[in-house]
């Protein structure tokens, strides 16, 4: 199977066993290349989103202080 | 394998990927089911992300009164941490604060939750409240939110909501939408019958043809049961509604949704509805066959074919006749498990040598395990013109000699 390598990453990046995605595994590598870029696209526009809702939330000088708090670790 | 619940699902995954629809043109032929659990996937990448985050605001929002976090989720926060916060807060302090915001913060709100994680939340929103909500949503026509929260409210919220549906195409689209197939029967016998039928027969306008495929869509994700029910409300319409229908149907390339609801109906509506002079138009049994041969639906074609006049079952032949050399294993399944051989024999005795040929090597393989199935087979295919192919011995066995 030439597409394995990409199958087995996009059910890595699903957080998935590939038994899990086996309806995916018939995708060629650049049908399954372009489902990860889009899936890593839309977790970054979340990630994204959520940053500029905490930024607008949050005064300038209490930002680093709070989210750092909230996370845990750096912010 | 339904295109319809595909085609909805694939709207579902383009969304929630900020993608159009049309890139994802490629995954067609995925199951709508593994399409739903690819998104389910999807969605804890998703929500899982500032999750301590969340879970530290939400305890340090233990110690603010509802009133502070009414003005924060408003003012400050906005509807998306609003939205997040709600998923990770205890559902009986969310519901306090959420109806104090506005409906359509609120709404906006919805559309950005994950429904599962509020699943509770929803249960516990006051009627009204619900209401209002929905209504805004409905306004801004975000038909897919409503569906995908719909199956979480309560009947009582769900009844408010539907008697504020005056539109049958919101209701069809809603429906379109809606995550769970077997909630969907209990979600159409909530609505009043005459809405549902009212639903059905927007078949009827030309003008609202985008919603057709909607009605297809609706009718192939009930039980069997209300199937049964809801079709016969369709197939009760005049020959010109079910001409347009059939149109629809070709031109939407819905026979794979169809099918199997047809031959869910009353027998005379199935013997009306494959009688149809439509169906001898250009195209349009090609399509049937073809649904049959592609997505394995040899049981609801045979079951049909029996039904139809001489003229249209010679029709079905010829096409049957070009389909490639091993395209009639499965249909001879079909006819094992339905006991439809006589609609199949009946079908291949107008046929090539060839196609004759393959169904009785079939034949001969089903013999091994049943001789008298066999047989049987051997004579009904000799008077359908054929019993010549099979090897002497079971010809003398179904002849007794």
């Amino acid at each position: 199977m030439t597409n394995a390598p990409e199958f087995e990453r996009l059910a890595n990046r699903m957080g998935r066993p590939p038994s899990a995605l086996r309806a995916f595994e018939r995708l060629t590598p650049d049908q399954l290349l372009f489902l990860h870029d889009a899936v890593d696209a839309a977790c970054a526009r979340q990630h994204r989103s959520l940053d500029e809702a905490l930024s607008g939330a949050l005064p300038g000088p209490l930002r680093w202080l709070v989210l750092r708090l909230l996370r845990g670790r750096k912010a | 394998m339904s295109r319809l619940a595909t085609r909805a699902e694939l709207i579902k995954l383009a969304h929630t990927l900020g993608r159009d629809e049309a890139s994802l043109a490629f995954l067609r032929d995925v199951p709508a089911e593994d399409l739903r659990r690819f998104r389910g996937a999807l969605d804890e990448l998703l929500f899982s992300q500032e999750l301590t985050l969340l879970h530290r605001a939400v305890a340090l929002s233990h110690w603010l009164p509802n009133w502070l976090l009414v003005l924060l989720c408003r003012w400050v926060l906005g509807p998306l941490l609003t939205a997040r916060l709600a998923g990770e807060m205890p559902a009986r302090r969310a519901v306090q604060i959420i109806v104090h915001l506005p409906p359509d913060f609120v709404a906006r709100a919805a559309a950005m939750v994950d429904p599962r994680r509020v699943r509770e939340l929803m249960q516990q929103m006051p009627v009204e409240s619900v209401v209002r909500v929905a209504r805004s949503l409905l306004q801004q026509r975000d038909y897919l939110t409503l569906g995908r929260i719909v199956e979480f409210l309560p009947d009582e919220a769900i009844r408010a909501v539907e008697a504020t549906i005056e539109d049958e195409g919101a209701l069809l689209r809603i429906a379109f939408f809606t995550e769970s197939r077997n909630r969907m029967d209990h979600l159409v016998h909530l609505m009043p019958p005459e809405k549902v039928r009212d639903a059905i027969l927007v078949v009827q306008d030309d003008a609202r043809r985008e919603l057709w495929p909607l009605v297809f869509a609706l009718l192939a994700n009930v039980s069997y049961e209300l199937k049964r029910e809801l079709g016969e409300v369709a197939a009760a319409q005049g020959q010109n509604v079910l001409n347009a229908l059939v149109h629809a149907i070709q031109e939407e390339d819905l026979w794979v949704d169809v099918l199997p609801m047809v031959v869910s109906l009353a027998p005379d509506t199935q013997r009306r509805l494959a009688n149809m002079p439509v169906l001898s138009e250009p195209g349009v049994l090609e399509g049937f066959v073809r649904a049959a041969s592609e997505s394995g639906l040899w049981n609801e074609v045979l079951s049909l074919l029996r039904l139809m006049n001489e003229e249209l079952r010679i029709r079905v032949s010829r096409i049957a006749d070009r389909l490639p050399v091993g395209a009639l294993r499965p249909a001879a399944y079909a006819a094992l498990k339905g006991e439809h051989w006589e609609a199949l024999l009946d079908l291949v005795g107008r046929n090539s040598d060839e196609q004759q040929r393959e169904l009785v090597e079939l034949i001969d393989g089903y013999g091994e395990i049943d001789a008298r199935l066999q047989a049987r087979l051997t004579r009904r295919a000799g008077v359908h013109g054929f019993g010549a192919w099979f090897a002497p011995p079971a010809v003398a066995l179904a002849t007794g000699a």
